[in-house]
């Protein structure tokens, strides 16, 4: 598993790669002692590896923020339920 | 599985070791150079013209340089120290290489937590006092043989002899607080009319090697624009050379500065030159003034103000934009509140700067309450349908509508409905920080005792208890805190709270102290959360 992310790391892009290593520090070091659950599966960060991952993080950035952007609880639709959106 | 933990400790070590290569905590190494900033003549028999000349020669363009300790080597001049002090401050003069400040103590503050010396700003002990004359271009003047008058206990004046065409003065009056008011006088004379006058700070200033590496030594100054520009006197800071007006110079470290705040009139101008691989010790930073044409017509003395003390911003409301030397950061915004409120509850509350930072922690916990409390017990649910949501996923491989379909209905049958999101966390992280650099910038920390064995909440813990207790608090929040990442992950994750320890251990203690605040309210909400978990199964 570990060797996997390694992989994965030096396979990407300089910019790709700062931004997986951001995301997994967020994940490792801050998500347990801030997060409040994600409306979507899978998770906001996941989501953003999976998509970079697949793009890049040029082309995935947009999507990213976007579902950021909406994974909070005010708006015009209740989140009543857990809503999936794969990368 | 094994070898994974293993393997996970090297790496966490390999970001330990690899921070402290990448940014190297050390000072930089005083070597002696020869390459001064300012051309001064060799010998002080010729001082009168050859000073002057010199620096024609170099306003003209010359190469020419000088250093100033040569000369020191032929002058005998006897040290006299002349002294000006208010309630908070002991400002020491010296009439060595044509006068200036050479120490600067403050009252309020003590060197140790034990407070036996005062604080000592800075203490120059070679000839190049603070504030040093370096000449008035195009007029020959004796800079370095002035009369000095000491006519009271707070005021001091220089008085430089320019042959037949005058004299000039300069008066330092030692004003309210932390300010000396530094007067150019130069009324009496005529040949200094639209000249520059040039005064020198060494740009080793602050250097203390004794203090601890948390110190961050800067040198700040406001353009005319009001912009503030910094640069953090390291060893990896790259060449700097400024030539530029400005509104003020400083130099400071994480809690004090000394700074001179010049008025418009002037048209001030800094020089500066670094030049990398040779040792900041070697430069002086020069204050270029423009004397204005119509001197004759100006009955008021030319004025500077020389502020040396702490960052704290109530001493600095007058002094207009050279209040920015206080910086926190990128969140200063949220700080700034903060702050105010530490100071508020020190004041009016408790009187004791460590139970005002466990206040103000769980007042912040508190405000996030609402959406960590949701968080964490949605973060059960997720954790408790990981197996199934697995099982969905090997079984509907292929067909993803379908794998939505009864990854929905089995969100839907747990209950699982986040109530906060990922948003939230975005705002609370700034919060987060704003804290941070608070604890970590606030003079007012400076020696303020908590109880028994911490008696500075800027300093380190002397005893490391509190970076261990948060080691501690952190494992059992791990432990605690359902995951819903792989198992490589959470084994990654039991070496944080080791990393976090190390990380903390040289951090304030006051910091430290907010942070096992935070985590322990932490725990006692997990706790609360998973009893409640445990009554519902």
């Amino acid at each position: 598993m570990i060797w996997k992310i390694l992989y994965f790391i030096w396979n990407s892009g300089p910019l790709s790669k700062v931004a997986i290593v951001l995301v997994k520090a967020y994940q490792v070091g801050l998500r347990p002692y801030f997060s409040t659950g994600c409306y979507f599966y899978p998770s906001c960060s996941e989501f953003a590896l999976g998509s970079i991952r697949k793009k890049g993080i040029v082309k995935a950035l947009p999507g990213i923020l976007g579902r950021i952007l909406r994974c909070h609880p005010v708006g015009k639709r209740s989140h009543q339920n857990v809503m999936i959106e794969l990368p | 599985m094994e070898k994974r933990v293993i393997l996970a400790f090297l790496l966490s070590f390999l970001v330990l070791v690899g921070w402290e290569a990448l940014f190297p905590s050390a000072k930089p190494v005083p070597v002696q150079s020869n390459n001064s900033l300012i051309t001064h003549s060799s010998s002080t028999d010729h001082s009168l013209n050859g000073k002057t000349s010199k620096l024609e020669s170099r306003v003209g363009g010359s190469e020419d340089v000088n250093p100033r300790h040569s000369k020191q080597k032929t002058t005998k001049l006897t040290t006299r120290l002349f002294k000006l002090s208010n309630s908070v401050l002991d400002i020491e003069f010296t009439n060595q290489g044509g006068g200036g400040i050479s120490k600067a103590e403050l009252k309020g503050f003590f060197e140790t937590p034990e407070k036996k010396s005062l604080y000592r700003l800075f203490h120059i002990v070679e000839a190049t006092p603070l504030l040093q004359v370096q000449g008035l271009v195009g007029v020959s003047c004796d800079i370095l043989h002035p009369d000095v008058e000491q006519s009271s206990k707070s005021k001091l004046s220089f008085h430089y002899r320019c042959g037949e065409q005058g004299s000039f003065s300069i008066i330092y009056v030692i004003g309210r607080q932390y300010v000396l008011d530094v007067s150019y006088d130069f009324t009496q004379l005529a040949a200094a009319e639209n000249k520059e006058f040039w005064v020198s700070f060494p740009a080793n200033l602050l250097d203390r090697p004794t203090r601890s590496s948390v110190n961050q030594e800067e040198f700040i100054y406001g353009h005319s624009d009001d912009q503030v520009e910094r640069v953090s006197l390291t060893a990896e800071q790259a060449d700097i050379s400024v030539n530029q007006a400005v509104q003020w110079v400083a130099f400071g470290d994480r809690y004090f500065f000394v700074g001179v705040l010049s008025p418009d009139i002037f048209k001030p101008k800094i020089n500066v030159e670094f030049k990398k691989g040779e040792n900041w010790a070697t430069h002086l930073v020069l204050l270029k003034y423009l004397i204005p044409h119509d001197l004759s017509r100006k009955t008021s003395l030319l004025s500077t103000q020389l502020y040396l003390g702490p960052k704290d911003q109530k001493q600095l409301s007058g002094l207009g934009t050279m209040g920015e030397v206080i910086d926190f950061g990128f969140f200063g915004f949220i700080a700034s509140p903060i702050y105010s409120f530490l100071k508020f509850m020190y004041a009016h509350v408790v009187s004791n700067y460590g139970i005002a930072i466990i206040i103000l922690t769980i007042l912040v916990r508190l405000m996030f309450l609402p959406l960590t409390l949701k968080g964490m017990g949605n973060m059960q649910a997720m954790q408790r349908i990981q197996p199934e949501l697995q099982k969905l996923k090997e079984k509907h491989k292929d067909n993803r509508e379908k794998l939505n379909q009864e990854m929905v209905g089995l969100f839907r049958a747990h209950k699982v409905n986040p109530l906060g999101g990922c948003l939230p966390i975005l705002i609370q992280i700034p919060v987060f920080f704003a804290l941070y650099t608070v604890l970590m910038n606030a003079v007012d920390l400076y020696h303020a005792p908590f109880f028994g064995w911490i008696q500075d909440l800027s300093g380190k813990d002397p005893y490391y208890v509190l970076p261990a207790l948060l080691g501690i608090a952190f494992f059992v929040q791990q432990k605690l805190t359902p995951s819903t990442v792989d198992s490589t992950t959470q084994k990654v994750m039991m070496v944080m709270p080791i990393m976090f320890t190390f990380f903390m251990l040289n951090l304030p203690a006051g910091l430290n102290l907010y942070i096992l605040t935070s985590t322990v309210l932490g725990v006692i909400q997990q706790l609360a959360i998973n009893r409640r978990a445990a009554s519902i199964s």
